[in-house]
C-alpha cells in the first residue's frame, strides 16, 4: 500500500479531523484521543493506521490553539504558552488570520521538524548500532532522569514514574524468565497490558475525574469565522516569510527539546514564546514562535524513538508501546528491518504538515464549532464506553477489564493529587528497557559495576547523564528562588 | 490533608510491598529479579514520605456528594467482567455509555441516545467488521 493510497490519505484526513476535535476541547487531550484510537489501529493495516496516528498527533497539538482563539481556553499545554497573545490576536485582527498564523507556523514548524526527523533518525540509527547494552542503559537512564526532572514537581514526577515502572515489572522477568508479582493469576503472567493501562489512566480516569468536578464552564464558544481564505493563508505567509530568521530559529529550538526524551511540545512552546516574550516581540511573533516550535517538537519526538526506541514524550511513548504490541521492535532494528516502514512515517509526516495540518486547520475550526455544542454528559458517556469496548477488544480477556478499573481509579487519585500521568507512561516504556539493559550487562560482566565506564562512549553517556541532572538540578533551584523571591516582593508590595 | 499527601501515602505503601514481595523471588548469581523492584520500591517509599510530609497545596481531601457517581461508575466496571460473557460486548458498552452519561447529569433521553450510538459502532465496527466475539 502507498503512501498516496485512498486508504492511507483518508486515514490520515480523518485521523486529523478526530485530532483536531479532540485536541480543540479542553480536558479532552492528545493523549487521550491517542488512548482511544489505538484499539481501532490495532484493527488495521499497520500503514494505515501509523499514517492516521501521525496525522492525529500533529493536528491535535495545532489544534489546541482553536479553543484559545475562540475562547482564550487553549485545548492543550502546548498551545496554553502563548493562549493570551493568540486570542488577543484573534480579538484584534480577526479569529481567522489568528488560526491561519497557528495553522501555517504549525505546518511550516512540523516540515522542519521532519525534515530534521529524516536526518536525525537516520545518523542517531547509524550511531546506535555500535550501541550495546551498557550504551542502552545511559541512554535509557537519560530518558528516565530527564523524564522526572522535567515534571514540574520532582518528588511527584519520580513517584509518578516509580509508579508505571512498577506496574512494568508485573509478568516474566527479563533476568531469568519466572513470573514476577502475578499473585498465581494466569492472565498476569503476561504482564499488565500496556494499552489497557493507557486507557484506564487517560480514559475511564478522566471520565471519573469529570464527574467528580461536575459541570464546568470550560465549552468553546466558537466565533464564526468570517474572511477569506487569502486571510487564512496568505496573511499569515507574508508574516512568517518576513520573520524567517525567528521562525527557523524556533523550529530547531523546538526540534531539538522534543529530542530530548520527557520534554515534548509543551516544553519547547513555553521556551519558544518566553524567549520572544523577553526580547520584547510583538503578539504575532510570541505565536509564531511558540505554534512553530510547538510543531516542530512533535517530529522531534520521534527521533529518538524510532532510532533508540525511547519516547520523546507521552504520544511517542504510545506509539512505542504499539509498536511492541505489534511485536516491531524500535531502535536500529527498526532501520534493518520495516525500513518501509519507516519511510512512511517520514512520508506521513511530510503530508500531515504540507496538506493535512493545513486544511484540517481550515475544515476542523468549523467543524469543531458543532463538536463543541455536543454535551458534556454525552461526551462523557462516549468515552467511558469506549473505554470500556477498546479495553476488551485488545485481547478479547474480561480481565483486562479489572485491570482498566483499577487503573481508572490510580490515574483519578494521582490527577487529583496533581501527579503528572504522562510520566506514568513513560516509566511503563523505560522501566522494562532500563532493567533489560541493566541485567543484561550485568549478567554479561558477572556484576562487575566498573564494566559501565569502560567503553569511551558509554563513559561518555555516564558523563552526559551527570551533567543533565546536575544541571537540570540546578536549574530547577535556580528557578525555585527566584519564585521565593517574586512571591516575597508581590507579599511586601501587598502590605 | 491534600490528594498529593494522601497519594504519597498509597505510593510509599507500593513501595513497600514492592519490597516485601520481591523477597519470595527467586535467587540468582548476584542480585536478580528482587533487584529492580527494590530499586523502585525505595523510589516510591523515600518519595511517598517526603510528600506526605509536604505541606498540603491544591485540592483537599472532601468526600462530596459526586463521590456516590464516580463509586458507581467504578462498580459498574468492577462488574463488567461478569457483564462482558453474559451480555456481550455491545450491550455492555452500551450500558457503559449510558449510565456515564446518566451520571454526568444528562437525561434518560439522551442516555439511551448515547447508549444507542455506542452500541451500533460496537456491534457494527467492532463485532461485525472487526471479529471480536460477541
Amino acid at each position: 500500500m502507498s503512501l498516496f493510497s485512498p486508504e492511507v490519505l483518508l486515514a490520515m484526513f480523518l485521523g486529523g479531523l478526530y485530532g483536531a476535535v479532540f485536541g480543540t476541547l479542553p480536558g479532552l487531550t492528545a493523549t487521550l484521543a491517542l488512548s482511544l484510537f489505538i484499539p481501532f489501529a490495532l484493527f488495521l493495516p499497520p500503514e494505515v493506521g501509523l499514517a492516521a496516528i501521525i496525522s492525529l498527533c500533529a493536528t491535535a497539538i495545532f489544534a489546541g490553539d482553536i479553543g484559545a482563539v475562540m475562547a482564550r481556553i487553549p485545548g492543550t499545554p502546548a498551545s496554553a504558552a502563548y493562549a493570551e497573545e493568540i486570542h488577543d490576536l484573534g480579538k484584534e485582527r480577526s479569529p481567522t488570520f489568528a488560526l491561519g498564523l497557528s495553522a501555517l507556523a504549525s505546518a511550516l514548524g512540523s516540515l522542519v521538524g521532519t525534515g530534521l526527523l529524516v536526518v536525525g533518525s537516520l545518523g542517531m540509527a547509524a550511531i546506535a548500532r555500535q550501541f550495546s547494552s551498557f550504551e542502552y542503559f545511559w541512554l535509557v537512564l537519560l530518558g528516565v532522569t530527564s523524564g522526572v526532572l522535567a515534571a514540574p514537581h520532582i518528588a511527584k514526577g519520580l513517584v509518578a514514574f516509580a509508579l508505571g515502572m512498577l506496574l512494568a515489572t508485573v509478568g516474566y522477568d527479563p533476568a531469568l524468565g519466572n513470573p514476577r508479582f502475578t499473585f498465581g493469576n494466569v492472565n498476569l503472567l503476561g504482564g499488565i497490558n500496556f494499552i489497557v493501562a493507557l486507557i484506564g489512566l487517560f480514559g475511564l480516569s478522566e471520565v471519573l475525574y469529570q464527574l467528580l468536578k461536575g459541570p464546568g464552564s470550560s465549552s468553546v464558544q466558537p466565533a464564526p469565522l468570517r474572511g477569506s481564505a487569502s486571510l487564512f493563508f496568505l496573511e499569515p505567509l507574508r508574516l512568517i516569510l518576513r520573520q524567517r530568521g525567528l521562525f527557523l530559529r524556533s523550529s530547531l529550538l523546538g526540534t531539538f527539546i522534543g529530542f530530548l526524551p520527557g520534554a515534548g511540545s509543551d516544553f519547547a512552546a513555553w521556551i519558544a514564546s518566553n524567549f520572544q516574550r523577553l526580547a520584547k516581540g510583538t503578539k504575532e511573533t510570541v505565536v509564531l514562535a511558540g505554534a512553530s516550535s510547538n510543531n516542530a517538537a512533535v517530529a522531534g519526538t520521534w527521533i529518538p524513538a524510532l532510532s533508540l526506541g525511547l519516547p520523546g514524550d507521552t504520544l511517542t511513548a504510545i506509539v512505542l508501546g504499539l509498536f511492541l504490541t505489534l511485536g516491531i521492535r524500535p531502535g536500529p532494528e527498526l532501520f534493518a528491518r520495516h525500513l518501509d516502514l519507516v519511510v512512511e512515517i517520514y512520508g506521513v509526516f511530510l503530508l500531515a504538515s504540507v496538506l493535512i495540518m493545513p486544511l484540517v486547520g481550515y475544515l476542523g475550526s468549523f467543524l469543531v464549532g458543532l463538536a463543541s455544542r455536543l454535551p458534556r454528559g454525552v461526551l462523557l458517556g462516549g468515552i467511558a464506553g469506549l473505554s470500556l469496548l477498546g479495553a476488551y477488544a485488545i485481547n478479547n480477556n474480561p480481565f483486562d477489564l479489572y485491570v482498566l478499573a483499577l487503573l481508572g481509579v490510580l490515574g483519578l487519585l494521582l490527577r487529583l493529587g496533581d501527579y503528572p500521568l504522562g510520566q506514568v507512561v513513560l516509566g511503563m516504556v523505560l522501566g522494562p528497557l532500563l532493567e533489560q539493559h541493566l541485567m543484561v550487562s550485568m549478567i554479561k560482566t558477572h556484576w562487575n559495576v566498573w564494566s559501565f565506564f569502560e567503553r569511551p562512549v558509554a563513559m561518555l553517556l555516564a558523563l552526559v547523564n551527570l551533567l543533565f541532572l546536575v544541571g537540570l538540578v540546578w536549574l530547577r533551584l535556580r528557578q525555585a528562588r527566584r519564585l521565593k523571591a517574586f512571591e516575597a516582593l508581590a507579599q511586601r508590595e501587598e502590605g | 490533608m491534600g490528594w498529593g499527601n494522601l497519594v504519597g501515602v498509597l505510593a510509599a505503601g507500593l513501595g513497600t510491598l514492592a519490597w516485601v514481595l520481591s523477597l519470595g523471588l527467586p535467587k540468582a548469581e548476584g542480585p536478580g529479579p528482587e533487584l529492580f523492584p527494590r530499586v523502585l520500591g525505595t523510589a516510591l517509599v523515600l518519595g511517598g514520605l517526603y510528600l506526605l510530609w509536604e505541606k498540603a497545596e491544591g485540592l483537599r481531601i472532601r468526600l462530596e456528594g459526586a463521590w456516590l457517581r464516580v463509586l458507581f461508575l467504578t462498580l459498574l466496571f468492577l462488574l463488567a467482567p461478569a457483564l462482558v460473557p453474559r451480555a456481550g460486548i455491545a450491550l455492555a458498552t452500551a450500558i457503559a455509555a449510558g449510565v456515564g452519561t446518566l451520571l454526568a447529569g444528562e437525561g434518560w433521553y439522551r442516555a439511551l441516545l448515547t447508549a444507542l450510538g455506542l452500541w451500533l459502532l460496537a456491534y457494527g465496527v467492532f463485532v461485525r467488521l472487526l471479529g471480536v466475539p460477541a
